[in-house]
């Protein structure tokens, strides 16, 4: 499924662009954003011109000196896994997988569930949220979120960064509504309550978060060991 | 070995002070001769293209590569399986998807962060996991747009950055500096150097809006 109001998107600022194709950013977050390409061309031709400056770059950028035999050390292993370059594609391996795939999963997300073999399990959270925990590396937390419609969310910060990519539904906050192929990039910075669309569907969310959310009010905060976020 | 004259960027040496900048200028017909190379290796398995091609990109991979802390010999390693990437799936590249350089950019940084996942210890998951999760690229196929004219607009536009742009747009891309540590090597703050990346790569994005086919 691609988005057809390609040109009107949310993404993150270029600078963070910029990061992905340098290399920079953290797992999560650029496995978000290839998830966002896959929904949007729009976003994977920008990527591929962010990547064309890095080319520019590289072509007059002052080498380093290589070793002795560098090039001989090539042609050797050449020689040893072939004679030529190979015209042949690789046929995708076929994987037995009792994951059910979902229309709302971008293809990287629908790879990542079948190749771990996880199914969706969705962890009932309380307040019409339920979530599946996919990743985490060091305080860095990626995770599916599924929220029921017309929920208002909490007023809540966060801790770092919180990048959430919609996969179904939607949200506003505030007057800025945020669809599927949208991404939202949060922080410390920003308070706020997002309202979640009630057209009738369900707003399912791929979320990458550094820190966890902070509530403003404290109830909530005493819940947070609870609801896991 | 192999070493290269400096031609038009060069970057401040680690053992040396930061206070130089990089300079950055065009390399007119490098597309061009990239493209005859690599029509040469699919066509004849040249390997003297891929040796010519190699000893221009090469040395400067392991220069990517070294910015971004790897030891000499393990940047070595990553590089030589890039080109050897570039011989196996030459026949993949399609020059009028985008330029060669930008091709083995990145294959370059798949390859190292796939080095870096291998090697990361502290990773919970498997590295095939991971693998899926950081080299699952979705490539545009949008046949409107055209990738060798953008890709030129790239170039003249980068060409014609301020200095200091310029300088930014290399450190953050060629020796991959985070924003803050830009910041500290330039003295700029912290917001200036996001923003210079931001109008850089704005600009380059609206002069694209040229290219996305005649029906828009």
């Amino acid at each position: 499924m691609t988005n057809n109001r390609e040109q009107d998107y949310h993404t993150v600022e270029e600078e963070w662009l910029a990061a992905y194709s340098a290399g920079r950013l953290s797992t999560a977050k650029r496995f978000i954003l290839n998830c966002q390409a896959a929904i949007n061309p729009w976003l994977s031709r920008r990527l591929e011109t962010i990547d064309t400056v890095g080319g520019v770059l590289l072509e007059t950028a002052n080498g380093e000196t290589l070793s002795d035999g560098f090039m001989s050390r090539i042609f050797d292993k050449i020689e040893s896994i072939d004679t030529k370059p190979s015209n042949e594609i690789t046929a995708p391996q076929v994987q037995v997988t009792s994951v059910i795939l979902e229309h709302w999963m971008p293809a990287p997300l629908a790879g990542f569930l079948k190749n771990e073999q996880q199914p969706l399990k969705w962890k009932n959270m309380g307040f019409g949220v339920a979530r599946i925990p996919l990743l985490q590396h060091g305080k860095e937390k990626l995770y599916l979120l599924k929220s029921r419609p017309g929920l208002k969310m909490p007023l809540h910060t966060h801790h770092g960064q919180e990048w959430t990519l919609i996969l179904n539904g939607g949200y506003h906050v505030g007057n800025e509504g945020y669809l599927r192929g949208d991404l939202h990039r949060e922080d410390e910075s920003c308070t706020h309550r997002p309202l979640v669309d009630d057209h009738g569907e369900e707003c399912i969310t791929l979320v990458a978060s550094e820190g966890g959310v902070k509530f403003t009010n404290p109830v909530m905060n005493l819940l947070k060991p609870v609801l896991g976020v | 070995m192999y070493e290269l004259p400096s031609i038009g960027l060069s970057a401040p040496n680690h053992s040396q002070t930061h206070s130089k900048l990089a300079t950055v200028k065009e390399m007119p017909g490098r597309t061009e001769k990239d493209a005859e190379l690599m029509r040469r290796i699919v066509a004849n398995s040249d390997k003297a293209a891929l040796q010519d091609i190699a000893l221009h990109y090469a040395p400067r991979l392991k220069a990517f590569l070294t910015s971004r802390g790897e030891q000499s010999q393990t940047a070595e390693d990553i590089v030589q399986e890039a080109i050897i990437v570039v011989w196996t799936k030459a026949p993949q590249f399609n020059q009028s998807k985008g330029t060669f350089s930008a091709w083995v950019y990145r294959i370059t940084r798949n390859k190292w962060l796939d080095y870096k996942r291998k090697n990361d210890r502290m990773q919970p998951t498997s590295p095939d996991i991971l693998s899926v999760m950081v080299d699952d690229f979705v490539e545009s196929t949008d046949v409107d747009f055209d990738r060798v004219e953008a890709s030129i607009a790239v170039r003249k536009h980068l060409a014609t950055l301020p200095t200091q742009q310029k300088q930014i747009l290399y450190l953050s891309f060629f020796e991959g500096l985070s924003h803050s540590q830009i910041a500290q090597r330039t003295g700029l703050p912290l917001g200036t150097v996001k923003g210079r990346i931001r109008a850089a790569l704005k600009k380059m994005r609206h002069g694209l809006e040229n290219f996305q086919g005649v029906d828009q």
